[in-house]
C-alpha cells in the first residue's frame, strides 16, 4: 500500500458518497414535493397500475421521442442501452468469483462499448449541426456528451490498443468493496477513464444526469386519470 | 407522405405544407402585452406595483413554488435538451423565434433556477446558463411567457413529460406577485368578481340577453323553449363562456334546446355566469377564488348538479373543483361534468330525435380544444359522438394535429389581448392549414376562446371555414316536438 494507493481510494469513495447522498437526497426532495393538481398527460390510463405500465413504457423504451425522430430516438436509445450493458460488464471488476451472468456480458460489453462511443459522437453532431438542437444546447450538454466521450473513448482504447496490467486494476477496485487498499496501475490511460468517471458520478446528482430519478416521479406521465373516482387534497391549501 | 428528420413536414402531397420555418432571434420579442393597471391589480390582491427588493422577492417566490409543485421541481432538474419539443410549439412553428420553442421558453426559467438553486450556479458565477434574476430576463419572462397558451402540446412529445404549461403557470405566479401582470388577464379576472363573467355583462343585461334568445327560439321553431335564469331548485346549474350568451348565441341555443329536448330543467347563475377561469394565467389564490364561485352559485341556487359550458380553461379549473374549492359531494354528480358528456349520454339513450340532413350544407372538421382534449381528463370521444350523430360530413384533420396532438387555437391561456393580433395569427397558422387542407367549411369545437381567435384568424388564412360549437350542430338536427 502507499500514498497513490490511498488518495485513488479514497478520492473514488468521496465520489460514490456524493453520488449516493446527492443523488438520494433529490429522489426524497422529489418525493416529498407535493403535487397538489393533477395533470395527467392524455390519453391518460385510468389506474395506478395503468400509470405503472405508462411509466415503465416511457422511461424503457422512450416512446414520446418515437414520435418526434426516429433516428434520434434510435441513438439515444442505442446510446443508453450500451450504456447500460457497458456497466454491467465492469461488474466482474468489483465481483469476486466473477458470477456467471456477469461473464455473459462479456462480449456483448465490447461491442457496446463502439455503440456508446458511437451513439456519443452522433449526439455531439446533432449539436453541432442542427441549428435548432445548437440554439438549445448548453455547456452543460456538451460538458455531459465530453465527459462520456472521454470515458468510452479510453475504455476502448484500453481494451485494443494499450492494455493496462489488469491483476493491479481487479486488486484496486476490488480493494475498494473490501477496505484492502492497492495501487492500481500507473497507466495514463487508465488514470484518466478513472478520474473521468469520478467526475462524471460526483456531477451526476447535480446537473441534468438527474433526469434518469426525476422520470419516476413525473406528474404528467406516472399518475392515472381518476379525478372523478378520487378526492385530492390540496397539501399547502386545504379546503 | 413527407417526412424529414429536422424539418419535420405535417402535411402530405396533396396539401399545403407547414415547414419548420427559419430560427430568427427576437422576432417576437416586441409582441408585449400591455402592463396591469393598479386599479385592476388591487382588487384581485396583487400589489399594484413592482414589490421593493423585487429581485430577492422573486428567488423567494421561486423556492415556494418548487416547494408546492412537484411538476416545478421535476421540470427543473430533469430536461435533457433532446430537441423533441422543438418543432412542436404552434407559436413556434408560426413565428421562427427560438425562444418560443418549448425547451427555450422553459430555459428562461431554468437559467434562473440553475443561479440559485443549484451548485452549478454557486460554483460558476459567471456562467451564461445561470442568470441573475434582474430587469432583462424580467423583460423576457414578461414576453415569452404570456407568448405560452398553456396547451400542453409540447408536453405530448416530451420523452420526460415535462410540462411546459406548468413552468409558465410558475413564472406567471411569480410575476403576479412581484407587481407584474398583463392588463388583459388582470382586467378579466377582476371583472369576474364584479360582474361574474369574464366579459362584463351585468346581470340585467344576462337577463335580458336570455330573454332575447328566448324570442328568437319561438321565431325559429314555435316553442317556448326556456333560458332560464337564476332559478332557485333546477336540476342543471349550467356555467357556459359568457361569450355563449353574448357573441357565440348559437351554442347558447343549442344548449336550451338539448335541455328542452332531454326534459331536464336547468339554469345559469347571474352570480357565476363563466367557466373560463383566468385566474389559471395568473396565480393560484385568483384561480381558486374564481372557481370556488361556481361551488357558492350551485349551493345559493340548490342544483342537483353542475356541467361545465363548451369552454376549455372552465373544463381545465372546473377539472380540479375538489382539489381547489372542497367536496362536491351535496350534488348528486360528485365530480365534474361537461355538457358535451351530458349530451353525448343522452344521445346515446336516445333521448333525441336527430336529423342529419340539417346539417348537410356543413363539411364538417373538429378542433380538438387544448384543455378539453389534453389538459385535463382527455375528452376526445364525446364531442366527436356528438357530431358523428349531428352531421352527415365530418371529416377529421391530419392525425398529427388532431386528439392529444391537437394544435391550440392562437389565442389561448390569457393570449386573447388584441395587442398580441400577431402572435395570435401566427398561432393560429399550422391549425388553420390543417383545416383548410380538409376542405371544410364549418370548424367545430367546443371552446370559447378558439371560437374567438378562429373568428379571426380562419378568415386570415383563408380557410374558407366558419368557426361554431358542437350545441351549433346539434340545434340544427334537433326535431322539437310541438
Amino acid at each position: 500500500m502507499n500514498l497513490y494507493a490511498i488518495i485513488l481510494s479514497f478520492a473514488a469513495y468521496i465520489a460514490v458518497i456524493i453520488f449516493i447522498t446527492g443523488f438520494i437526497g433529490r429522489l426524497v426532495t422529489y418525493f416529498r414535493t407535493p403535487a397538489p393538481l393533477r395533470i395527467p398527460l392524455t390519453p391518460a390510463p385510468k389506474t395506478y397500475f395503468g400509470a405503472l405500465m405508462r411509466l415503465f413504457g416511457n422511461a424503457i423504451f422512450f416512446y414520446p421521442l418515437l414520435r418526434k425522430s426516429k433516428f434520434l430516438w434510435l441513438y439515444g436509445y442505442v446510446f443508453h442501452v450500451s450504456f447500460f450493458l457497458v456497466i454491467m460488464r465492469h461488474l466482474r471488476y468489483f465481483l469476486y468469483p466473477v458470477p456467471e451472468w456477469v461473464m455473459s456480458f462479456q462480449s456483448l460489453g465490447v461491442y457496446a462499448g463502439y455503440s456508446l462511443a458511437l451513439s456519443i459522437l452522433f449526439l455531439f453532431a446533432r449539436r453541432m449541426f442542427s441549428d435548432r438542437d445548437v440554439y438549445i444546447s448548453l455547456t452543460e450538454d456538451y460538458f455531459a456528451l465530453f465527459l462520456l466521450l472521454i470515458i468510452a473513448g479510453t475504455g476502448l482504447l484500453m481494451h485494443y490498443y494499450y492494455r493496462p496490467y489488469l491483476v493491479d486494476i481487479k486488486s484496486f477496485s476490488l480493494g475498494l468493496t473490501t477496505f484492502d487498499w492497492s495501487a492500481p496501475s500507473t497507466d495514463l490511460l487508465f488514470i484518466i477513464h478513472l478520474l473521468s468517471v469520478m467526475l462524471l458520478v460526483i456531477y451526476f446528482p447535480f446537473g441534468k444526469l438527474l433526469h434518469s430519478g426525476a422520470i419516476w416521479f413525473s406528474p404528467t406521465i406516472g399518475k392515472p386519470d381518476d379525478i372523478s373516482v378520487r378526492k385530492y387534497k390540496n397539501p399547502w391549501d386545504k379546503v | 407522405m413527407k417526412r424529414k428528420v429536422y424539418n419535420e413536414v405535417i402535411y402530405d402531397e396533396q396539401t399545403p405544407l407547414l415547414n419548420v420555418p427559419e430560427l430568427v432571434d427576437n422576432k417576437t420579442s416586441n409582441t408585449v402585452c400591455f402592463k396591469s393597471k393598479a386599479k385592476d391589480m388591487e382588487p384581485i390582491n396583487l400589489p399594484t406595483e413592482r414589490v421593493p427588493d423585487w429581485q430577492n422577492k422573486a428567488v423567494e417566490l421561486f423556492g415556494e413554488m418548487l416547494d408546492k409543485y412537484k411538476g416545478l421541481r421535476l421540470f427543473m432538474d430533469s430536461c435533457v435538451r433532446c430537441g423533441s419539443c422543438s418543432d412542436k410549439c404552434h407559436y413556434f412553428l408560426g413565428t421562427g423565434d427560438p425562444k418560443n420553442m418549448p425547451v427555450s421558453r422553459q430555459e428562461l426559467m431554468r437559467s434562473v433556477y440553475r443561479k440559485y438553486f443549484t451548485m452549478q450556479g454557486k460554483i460558476f458565477k459567471n456562467s451564461k446558463d445561470c442568470v441573475a434574476f434582474d430587469d432583462n430576463i424580467l423583460k423576457d419572462w414578461f414576453t415569452y411567457f404570456y407568448q405560452c397558451s398553456e396547451c400542453r402540446r409540447c408536453c405530448v412529445f416530451c420523452p420526460q413529460g415535462i410540462d411546459t404549461a406548468e413552468v409558465t403557470m410558475a413564472a406567471r405566479e411569480i410575476m403576479a406577485r412581484l407587481g407584474v401582470g398583463t392588463k388583459y388577464v388582470t382586467e378579466v379576472v377582476h371583472k369576474v368578481y364584479t360582474t361574474g363573467n369574464n366579459l362584463g355583462i351585468w346581470a340585467p343585461a344576462w337577463i335580458d340577453n336570455c330573454k332575447f334568445l328566448e324570442e328568437e327560439l319561438i321565431e325559429e321553431t314555435g316553442l317556448k323553449i326556456p333560458l332560464p335564469v337564476d332559478v332557485n331548485g333546477a336540476e342543471v346549474l349550467l356555467v357556459p363562456p359568457s361569450a355563449d350568451n353574448f357573441v357565440n348565441t348559437n351554442t347558447m341555443l343549442g344548449y336550451a334546446k338539448m335541455f328542452y329536448a332531454a326534459g331536464v330543467s336547468w339554469t345559469t347563475s347571474t352570480f357565476c355566469n363563466e367557466g373560463g377561469n383566468f385566474g389559471m394565467f395568473l396565480n393560484y389564490h385568483n384561480y381558486k377564488t374564481i372557481n370556488n364561485r361556481i361551488l357558492k352559485a350551485a349551493r345559493d341556487l340548490n342544483v342537483k348538479y353542475i356541467l361545465w359550458g363548451e369552454c376549455g380553461h372552465a373544463w381545465r379549473a372546473g377539472y380540479m373543483t375538489r382539489t381547489l374549492s372542497g367536496s362536491m359531494d351535496f350534488l348528486t354528480v360528485k365530480y365534474p361534468k361537461h355538457v358535451c358528456q351530458f349530451t353525448n349520454e343522452m344521445i346515446k339513450k336516445g333521448a333525441f330525435k336527430l336529423d342529419k340532413t340539417a346539417n348537410d350544407h356543413l363539411k364538417v372538421t373538429y378542433h380538438d380544444p387544448c384543455n378539453v382534449a389534453r389538459a385535463t381528463t382527455g375528452m376526445l370521444e364525446p364531442p366527436r359522438d356528438i357530431i358523428r350523430a349531428t352531421c352527415n360530413n365530418f371529416k377529421e384533420m391530419h392525425p398529427d394535429t388532431t386528439r392529444e396532438k391537437t394544435f391550440c387555437c392562437g389565442g389561448g391561456g390569457g393570449m386573447l389581448a388584441d395587442e398580441l393580433m400577431s402572435m395570435r395569427m401566427a398561432g393560429s397558422k399550422p391549425r388553420c392549414m390543417a383545416v383548410k387542407a380538409t376542405g371544410a367549411n364549418y370548424l367545430a369545437t367546443p371552446c370559447a376562446i378558439c371560437k374567438a381567435n378562429f373568428g379571426e384568424s380562419l378568415k386570415f388564412w383563408d380557410t374558407g371555414a366558419v368557426v361554431g360549437g358542437v350545441h351549433d350542430l346539434l340545434s340544427n338536427a334537433l326535431i322539437l316536438n310541438h
